[in-house]
């Protein structure tokens, strides 16, 4: 029993050190990849290759002076970036990095993994409104119903693969995926996946909740110091997290030929990840009605209409 | 051992619950009731992930605090009630207010007799066994509540026809 205890204790431990440790490093891999695209050098300063820069901006931020805006209201404002954090971390519990290095396996995983990353527009709505500003505030409502918005296409786009795999667990849903990855199977689902997925974490051609021509920073202006440094990390843990999730549903996990399970996987992930740079790179940022439509237009009855094909096609195949 | 640790469980949601359940009427601010009132959902979900019915718990989370709050946050942050001082007229809400909660609290309190005195109703409790597969699931949607599943996709699909009809524009509001 205590064993066991220390055990699963471990390997939480483990992995919480190891996300955070690859967190820290998507900062700077998308510093240096955006620097390649945009013809410049990114930082190499720091460290060879500029390897240490992501610890030299760790230590920088915690030796900013943490402000509180005397206008915000202090118990909202320290409570949303640890509510942003915390929301994405506990995703983390039911990723399956291997076939054997998972947290938990739960049967209704996918409901747990929408049910908690719900929870973190709450961190970005109360951060906007606590900071008392009007800017933060825009940014805050411009991302509650940008996020409300692309969560219902990326449900419908998951529910699509739940028909193929008959299972919420992420292990069964891997396990499913050894013959045909289900990108094969589901490429319409998989663009909508993409697409939402890209909105919720606010990526560029999304970013509406920073958009800093119009907003400052968005929900982050007041914050400074390692409460800013949280919703950083929050941000890029939500990108891994993201980038996790389509490797689990559509690129088969961990799944591959030859090399070992958890090198597949991370190939995975660093490959969908680098997709997402470089449509930062490519992309400008849409504007804000145009967004909002694409979603309730466009997105949603395409992804109503995946998925009575998908339901279809299986029931008809069976 | 496990029966202590659900004891523990038990009494930590149940505390919390009735706390935050006062401070969602006590609050001052209504950005507090509604904190307050997320704390409650959150331990709603606790409550049945105790009584070993997972699927109900996530979705408990999943539209009440990922959907429902969100609004009424986003709602009360828009019209900023407080500083408005845009509220109901007292009177009459607060006795259709009492009278409702009377009557839900006699219901309860009823099915909470029913349940501790007859033994069926503590075997029901007993005997259920969670099955949480997408396919058990779907088969009980779609057979033993198929009635009240269909009811509830015609109300919603009412609402949405009501909030378009109430957000389109007139004639007269267009010149």
């Amino acid at each position: 029993m205590i064993v066991n205890i220390i055990g699963e204790l471990l390997k939480i431990i483990i992995i919480f050190s190891v996300i955070m440790g690859i967190v820290a490093y998507m900062t700077l891999m998308e510093r240096r990849f955006l620097g390649f695209f945009q013809l410049r050098l990114g930082p190499n300063r720091v460290g060879p290759g500029g390897l240490l820069q992501p610890i030299a901006d760790g230590i920088k931020l915690l030796f900013k002076e943490d402000m509180t805006v005397l206008h915000a209201r202090s118990f909202y404002f320290i409570l949303a970036p640890i509510i942003s954090f915390v929301a994405v971390l506990l995703c983390f519990a039911v990723i399956p990095f291997s076939g054997t290095m998972y947290i938990t396996d739960l049967s209704v995983a996918v409901l747990y993994l929408m049910a908690i990353s719900s929870a973190g527009v709450y961190g970005v709505l109360l951060g906007g409104w606590s900071s008392n500003n009007k800017y933060s505030t825009l940014g805050a409502y411009r991302a509650a119903a940008q996020m409300i918005s692309y969560e219902i296409p990326m449900a419908l786009a998951l529910a699509g693969v739940l028909i193929l795999s008959g299972s919420m667990s992420l292990v069964d849903i891997v396990n499913a995926q050894k013959g045909l990855w289900y990108i094969v199977m589901q490429p319409v689902g998989f663009l909508i996946f993409f697409i939402a997925v890209s909105a919720e974490t606010n990526r560029t051609p999304f970013d509406f909740l920073e958009c800093e021509n119009e907003l400052v920073a968005g929900y982050q202006t007041e914050y400074s110091s390692m409460k800013f440094g949280m919703f950083y990390m929050a941000e890029y843990a939500h990108i891994l997290l993201a980038s996790c999730l389509i490797t689990v549903f559509f690129l088969g996990g961990w799944n591959g030929p030859v090399l070992p399970a958890l090198v597949w996987f991370f190939a995975k992930v660093f490959a969908v990840f680098f997709l997402f740079v470089w449509i930062r790179a490519t992309y400008p940022r849409l504007r804000y009605d145009q967004l909002m439509a694409f979603s309730w237009k466009f997105l949603l009855p395409l992804a109503f209409l995946n998925l009575m094909i998908s339901a279809v096609l299986v029931v008809a195949l069976h | 051992m496990e029966a202590i640790t659900q004891q523990i469980i038990f009494w930590i949601l149940g505390i919390t619950t009735i706390t935050a359940a006062i401070g969602v009427i006590a609050a001052s601010n209504t950005i507090n009731s509604v904190m307050s009132l997320l704390v409650v959902m959150l331990a709603a979900a606790g409550f049945y992930m105790l009584m070993g019915a997972p699927v109900v718990a996530l979705f408990q989370i999943i539209i009440y605090v990922g959907a429902v709050l969100v609004l009424f946050l986003f709602i009360i942050m828009l019209l900023n009630p407080d500083a408005t001082g845009l509220s109901m007229s007292r009177k009459l809400s607060v006795w259709m207010a009492g009278i409702v909660s009377v009557g839900m609290t006699v219901v309860i309190g009823w099915i909470f007799w029913q349940s501790a005195t007859q033994t069926n109703m503590q075997n029901v409790m007993k005997n259920h066994v969670c099955s949480c597969t997408i396919h058990d699931i779907s088969v009980v949607l779609f057979s033993r509540h198929l009635l009240i599943f269909e009811l509830t996709s015609l109300l919603l699909l009412v609402a949405a026809v009501g909030a378009l009809l109430m957000t389109k524009k007139t004639r007269e509001d267009r010149s």
